[in-house]
This record gives C-alpha cells, structure tokens and sequence, in this order.
C-alpha cells in the first residue's frame, strides 16, 4: 500500500477505495510533512501512517474554528500535541523510539554530571624571569666582589686590564 | 624480576647520566669544531669564519645530544631490563587487583572532524569495557569548537553514541562558549567543576586511541608509585596512507623505541609531558599546574601555548615525579597527512616552544626542565642555525673566488703562504656528521633483526631493510623544505607576529598544485637563485650543496607527491613502510577500519550532510530538542539581542542556512526560544523553494 492510500481523511474505511487524485492537494502536501517529520523521530511506518491520519483529522476540526490559518500550519500544530501525548506509549513498543525521549524530555536532559567547584589558580611565577635573573646574578656578583681578598684581585686584574688597553696600538 | 626503585636512586643515577651525557657532547663538538676550522680556507681566523665554526658547533652538539640518546636507548633495549623503567614498578599481584582511583578520560576538541572523535572514542570505551573495569571511568569530550555546525554535530554524536553504547552517565559532553586560554583553559575548567571527582585523568587528543588495557595499567602504575604526577606513554602513529604520514609512522615504530628509552635514560622522573595520550593526578595537577598569563603582548607574551611542559615543569616543581613509560604499548595517534598540514602545526609549536625562553629563568624550576624548554626552543632554531651556516658559508664560498689571494699576510714574511685545503678532513668531518645522524636508524634496525627479532612485523628483514633506506632518502629530501620554512617560522616569531589557534586538519587529503604553489613557491625561487649563482660561482661548492638544493627546487612536487595517498598505498603494496599494526592489527584497529569503512555521511529521510550541523538544528526534531535541552537555563536578554536574534530569524527562514554567517549561526542556537521557533515555522512553510534550501526533499518526491 503507498502513502498516498493512507492519507488523513474523515473516515479511514473508506481510504482503500480512495484514488490519490480525488485527494485535495492542499491535504496530500500536509500529510507528506506530517509523514516525514515523524520518519525523522524514527517512528515505524504503520504509527507514522495513523499518527498523520490522526493530525490531519485534527487539523481538519481545528481549521474550521481557525478559518484562514493553512492546512500544513494546523496539521503540524496538531501532529506536536498528538506527540506530546503519545511518545511515552510509543517508545515502549519499540526500541528505535528510544530516541524520539530526546524531543518529548526536554527538561530532563543534560550531558554533564553534576557541579563539584574546585579552585584552580595560578602558583606564583616570576612573569618577567630574565629580569630576576639578571638582578639576582648581578648581586650575587656584588656580594662576592665585595669581599676584601676578592676585591682586591678583581681590582689588580681590572688596572692589568686598564693597563693593556692603554699599551695596546 | 622486577625491583621496585626508590626516589633517591633515580635522582642520583640521573644526575651522573647527565654529567656524563654534557662532557660527551661537549668534548665530541670541541672535536668537531676544530676539524671545521682545520677545514676552512682561512683556519677560522677571519671573523666570518669565526661566526661559521660557533654556529656549526651549535648545530653539531644539538645532533649529538640526539645520537647519544639514541644510542643509550640502544643500550637500555639490548639489556631488555631497565631498572628504571617505570612500568616494571607495577607489580604482578597489584595487576590483578582492583583499581581504587576514579580516572577521567578527556577528549578536548576544537572544531575537529566530529565522526573521527567519536568513532576513536567508541574503540576506547569497547576496549575499556572488554576488560571489565570500565567502572572506573569516565569519558568527557570538552568541546571549545566555535563552529556552530560542529557544535551542533558534536552534541548529536554524543547523544548517538550514548545510545548505541548505553552509556549514560559515564561519556559528558561539554562545550564552552568562549575558549580562554585554548587547550589549556579547556583542561582547567574540566578540573574546576569536576576535576574532585577523580583522582586521574587521562588526556587524549583529538586523534588519539588507546587500548583498554593500556589506559588499566597506567592507572595501576599510577596507584602503584605515589609519587608520580604525570605518567607520559610514548604513541604510535597508525592509520595513514599518504606517502609522508607513512613514512613518519614507519619511522616512529622503528626509531621510536630507541629515542624513547634514551630519553628515560637522562630524564628519568624529569620528564616531558606531550599533552595528550598521559595520565596526570587531578590534585596536584589542580594545585600547582595552573598556568599564568605572560605579561606583555603575544607572540612572546599573553597565554602560553605549549602549556605541556610548561605543566611538566611546574608539577615537578612541586616536587611530583613526571615519567616516560616508553615501554607501554597500545596508545597510538595519527600523524599530519600532508607536509603542509605538518608546516601549519610546526609554526604553532615553534611560536610555542619560543614563548618558553621567557620562563628559562622562572624562579623553582629543575634545572632538566629548563634544558627542556631551551631544547624545544632548538627544535625550531637550529633549522635557523642552518640557515644562518649555509649563508655564511655561501659568503665564504663567493668572496674566495671575488677576493685575490693574499699569499704574504704576514708582512716581511720569506715564504708565501698557499691557500690549502684538506678534501680528506671535510670528508672525515662529513662521514662523521652522517654517523651521527644515521647510526641511530642502524641501531634501530639491529636491535629489531637481532634482538627483538621483530623483523616479519614489519613485512620481513628485506623489506624492513629497503624502508630504512628509502626512509633516508625521504628524511634527506624533506630536511632542507622544512629548515626553511622552520627558519621563517622562528624569523617571523621573533619579529613579533603571532599565528592563529586553529585546529589541524587530520583527515586524509591531498595537497593540490595550487596549494604548493603558493607555499612552496617563495622556497624553490630561493633554491634556483642560490644553486644558479654557487654553479657560475664556485663550481665545487655547489656539488657539496647539491642535497640542499636540489629538494629546495623540487619542493612543489615534493610536497604534492608525498600527500597522495595512491602513492602511499603503492608502497604499502610493495611491501614497504609497513608497521606492525598493519600486519597483525589489534582488535581495536580493526574495528576502527571497519567503522571507517561504515561511515554515513547523510541523516535519513532528509538528506541534509552530517557536518551541516546548524541546518539539522533547525530541521531535525530530535537534535533541535536536544540542542534545546543542553543550553543552559534561561537568560534574560537586552530587548536590542531579542531585536537582532529576531532578524536572523527572519532571515534564515525566507534566505535560507546558507545566507547566514556563523555568528548569526551562533546567536541563533545560543537562544533556545529562536530555534524552537524556527524549527517549528520551517516546518509550518509552505514555501517549497525555502523547504529544499533547508534540506527538504521535493514534496512529490519523498514519499
């Protein structure tokens, strides 16, 4: 049996005698989204077929009172509250349907596991090390020039120093 | 048998090998050095010269520290016993017992090939499960993607596979909305809102898989040693079939071992942490590896990049142990793809490893930890080094010829002096440079033939032989491409230009001639300029500078033919490059393959592409209602973002996904009310046309 047998209509006995081109087109194109947006829930293909059958009925109720409002508009609008109602039932008999918890759920689902705050700060780090470096080194330098045996050498070798230069054309 | 070590062995067994490795280095560059100035025309007594013999010393004790630990390596894996190596601490009865420890997995991502993570992902937790201790973990893709398709195709592919595994409650999804401090941030913020809820955790990377067993027993390492703050595996490349990506993980199981275990021989428990396939204890690592920002501007300056051994050094620092168990099998990543893909990851890391000088003086620090940072820094300086020689040495080479020869430089001298030079010194100082850069490959094969009779993983003694060979040629032909793109890399660091934290694209795919063009190009110009004046100019010279030349001139090919895939799998018909896995793959690389093979790159019944991940937001109930769901709770918003949201609403609906940008992609799926409205007004349309801009099949058509 195609789709377009099972279409929505007022009385479903009747569907099988039905020919598709008897069918308002209007009617057809909302039972074609109706019908595949429930393929997109992994719904089975006989409860796709009665589910759209049933939002059609409905849309076709409500658009009387909603005069104005498109076919498509209402079918979708009665296909979402038929799911809301519906889905927890569907998703016993079958395991694909396990999926389609996600759309009515919404509330109840998260990917993380529950807060449990630690802190996590920087130790302390010299930020500008060369700098500490050269200022450590230059003291460590001074320490050891300042003490009397060592200045002294360090003094002799400078004027050696001084001295060379000078002599040096 | 095993002996367990104590912390005061190691350290004073460290502290000799190092000791011993510097007066090595030292005494065999002095050596080297004197040769070279023996060789030049002048003796080493011009200042150019000078500058030659330094830069050359430099280079030339920066292969030597790879040759000797190559060659300790060797050593260590010919004994087949190593005292220190960390995994035989793991005593056999501990093995058997249960882990006490909670360990997180984490799969930090950013904007990567979703199918490829999650398939990795599924392999690690079958593997896991298969060993029956799976709960003791926990799985955490912490998504930084800024991509709003693989945002949305992330949160889909988590809810997938949930499904398929049944896996509730033990695989978390994550994603943060702005990704302070790139990696590293994304790490930290795991371990600010969860990171007490374990004692390990066991970072991958977006391309690494490990095995089960092997993530067991690096927990049971960890248990078993106290005093270990990170725990690094060594991985092997697997999974590639371009020709590059396949020399690369043929070399890495070959030469591997050897560098590895040289590497513990002087490291020890000062070790590296690479980043990613390591485990780290949460606390410490939580109390004493946050990273601070550095003042000023980057490149230099701001985040650091490399946070790794950055995190290494500061762990040590207070006083955990950081260990390389380079005997540890079963942890595996995949190599860059193409030269081009490897060039764009060296420029980060090279901008990385630079920023790392500003900490060489940090206040604490071990003094291993600072020869780590200055030998990353070299990693990427010496290419310029080499640079630096080869020009220095062309000066020399053109003002030889130029210049008269003075043959009285000394004045009232009685005899000339005759400019001499020795073929036969050059070429003892050439034979010797090749030795220490080939012996370790030599070594490596030896020990695989003899010792470790391995030879038939690798498709047979022959074979094996041929590659390392054929490896060599590669290895020749690609070093000057990449000196000189690593020099520009340094060049332009220093010069203060920063580059960009992208995300690498590991997936295989070619380079095309275009793309080599315009990479390359600037290098053969180069290489045709400096091989056309050298041949006119000096002669000689040019033939000793052919093997630099020559692959400069044919970099453009170089770099297309090594990215082809039918190459790579040309020579894995020949027998050649073959691994290990691939002659006898373990479970969890079949099942890889297999999956790979499987792959779907469509959702049913609208044949919207997987990576289109906005547009399956917007038209697929299930993930709307989940992308829905993971926002977090309400906001209240200014009425000017409700206006703004508003109209990119209203503009994806009668413009359709593909008008929009990914900002506006962004703003929309960051307002849950926006996209239940859309969702529901697309599907309410009854305009065709903007129907199938959304994907929708023609309505006649579909049923």
């Amino acid at each position: 049996m195609s789709l377009l047998d099972s279409f929505g209509t007022d009385n479903p006995t009747d569907q099988c005698e039905r020919k598709p081109d008897l069918v308002p087109p209007y009617r057809q194109e909302a039972f074609h989204r109706v019908f595949l947006y429930l393929q997109t829930l992994n719904v089975p293909e006989e409860k796709a077929r009665e589910l759209a059958r049933e939002a059609l009925q409905i849309a076709g109720n409500n658009q009387k009172d909603t005069a104005g409002s498109p076919f498509i508009t209402e079918a979708m609008r009665a296909l979402r509250e038929l799911l809301v109602e519906q889905l927890p039932l569907l998703r016993k008999e079958s395991f694909s349907l396990k999926s389609v918890s996600l759309y009515e759920n919404l509330s109840g689902i998260s990917s993380m596991p529950p807060l449990n705050r630690g802190f996590m700060s920087p130790d302390a780090m010299d930020l500008i090390p060369w700098r500490t470096f050269l200022v450590r080194s230059l003291k460590r330098a001074a320490a050891i020039v300042s003490r009397p045996l060592i200045f002294f050498i360090f003094f002799i070798f400078l004027l050696i120093f001084f001295v060379y230069l000078t002599l040096w054309r | 048998m095993n002996h367990p070590f104590t912390n005061a062995a190691w350290k004073k067994t460290s502290r000799i090998r190092r000791i011993i490795l510097i007066i090595i280095i030292l005494t065999t560059t002095v050596v080297a050095c004197l040769f070279m100035s023996n060789i030049l025309p002048h003796k080493g007594s011009t200042g150019l010269e000078v500058a030659m013999v330094l830069v050359f010393g430099a280079l030339f004790a920066w292969i030597s520290i790879g040759f000797w630990m190559a060659t300790a390596g060797f050593a260590t894996l010919m004994r087949k016993y190593d005292r220190f190596a960390i995994t035989s601490t793991c005593l056999e009865n501990h093995r058997r017992g249960e882990l006490s420890g909670r360990t997180a997995i984490l799969i930090p991502i950013c904007n990567e090939d979703v199918e490829r993570v999650f398939t990795r992902l599924k392999i690690t937790y079958q593997s896991l499960e298969a060993t029956g201790k799976l709960q003791h973990f926990d799985f955490f893709i912490l998504s930084d993607s800024t991509d709003p398709d693989s945002w949305v195709e992330e949160e889909a592919a988590w809810a997938e596979v949930n499904q398929t595994l049944g896996a509730a409650n033990r695989i978390f999804y994550r994603h943060r909305r702005v990704n302070i401090k790139y990696k590293s941030g994304n790490i930290a913020d795991f371990c600010r809102r969860w990171g007490k809820n374990y004692h390990y955790m066991i970072v991958f990377d977006a391309d690494s898989l490990m095995t089960g067993s092997t993530l067991i027993r690096m927990v049971q390492v960890m248990e078993q040693n106290q005093s270990v703050g990170i725990l690094q595996t060594a991985p092997l490349g697997f999974n590639r079939e371009s020709v590059l990506a396949r020399v690369q993980q043929f070399s890495n199981h070959v030469y591997g071992p050897i560098f590895g275990a040289g590497l513990n021989f002087i490291q020890l428990g000062d070790s590296h942490f690479w980043g990613h396939n390591a485990i780290i204890r949460v606390a410490p690592f939580m109390k004493h590896c946050s990273l601070p920002r550095l003042s000023g501007k980057p490149p230099l300056g701001g985040n650091i990049l490399s946070h790794d051994f950055v995190e290494a050094a500061l762990m040590r620092r207070a006083g955990w142990e950081v260990w390389l168990a380079y005997d540890l099998e079963g942890s595996y990543e995949e190599m860059p793809p193409t030269l081009l893909e490897e060039l764009k990851r060296d420029r980060r890391w090279c901008q990385g490893n630079i920023q790392h000088m500003r900490l060489l003086f940090s206040k604490g620090l071990f003094p291993a930890h600072r020869v780590l940072f200055l030998h990353g820094a070299m990693a990427y300086v010496s290419a310029l080094l080499w640079f630096l020689f080869l020009s220095l040495s062309t000066a020399e080479a053109i003002l030889e010829v130029v210049r008269v020869p003075d043959y009285f430089p000394v004045m009232r001298s009685l005899f000339p002096t005759w400019p001499v030079w020795h073929p036969q010194w050059a070429l003892t100082l050439l034979a010797s440079t090749g030795i220490i850069l080939f012996l370790p490959k030599f070594l490596s094969l030896l020990l695989i033939i003899f010792r470790q009779k391995r030879s038939r993983e690798f498709g047979g003694v022959i074979k094996l032989f041929l590659s390392v060979m054929a490896e060599i040629v590669f290895s020749f032909l690609f070093a000057p491409i990449r000196m000189l793109f690593h020099s520009k890399f340094v060049f332009i660091t220093l010069m203060g230009r920063q580059v960009g934290w992208t995300s690498q694209q590991r997936s295989e795919h070619e380079t095309s001639w275009r793309e080599a063009i315009r990479f390359h190009g600037l290098g053969m110009a180069l290489g045709c300029i400096w091989g056309t004046v050298l041949f006119f100019m000096n002669r000689s010279f040019f033939w000793w500078n052919t093997p630099i030349i020559v692959p400069l001139i044919l970099s453009i090919p170089l770099s297309v033919l090594s990215s082809s895939t039918r190459l790579g799998k040309f020579f894995q018909n020949l027998g050649l490059f073959l691994i290990p896995e691939e002659i006898n793959p373990p479970r969890e690389l079949q099942l890889l393959q297999t999956t790979i093979q499987n792959q779907k790159t469509f959702f049913a019944p609208i044949p919207i592409p997987l990576k289109e991940g906005f547009t399956r937001a917007v038209v697929d109930p299930k993930v709307n209602a989940l992308h829905r769901s993971l926002l977090e709770g309400k906001r209240k918003l200014m009425p000017s973002i409700i206006k703004r949201r508003q109209e990119f609403l209203e503009k994806a609906l009668t413009q359709g996904p593909k008008t929009l940008s990914p900002k506006e992609k962004k703003e929309l799926l960051l307002d849950p009310q926006c996209l239940l409205q859309l969702h529901e007004r697309l599907w309410e349309t009854l305009d065709h046309m903007i129907a199938q801009k959304w994907g929708f099949p023609p309505e006649r058509n579909s049923l």
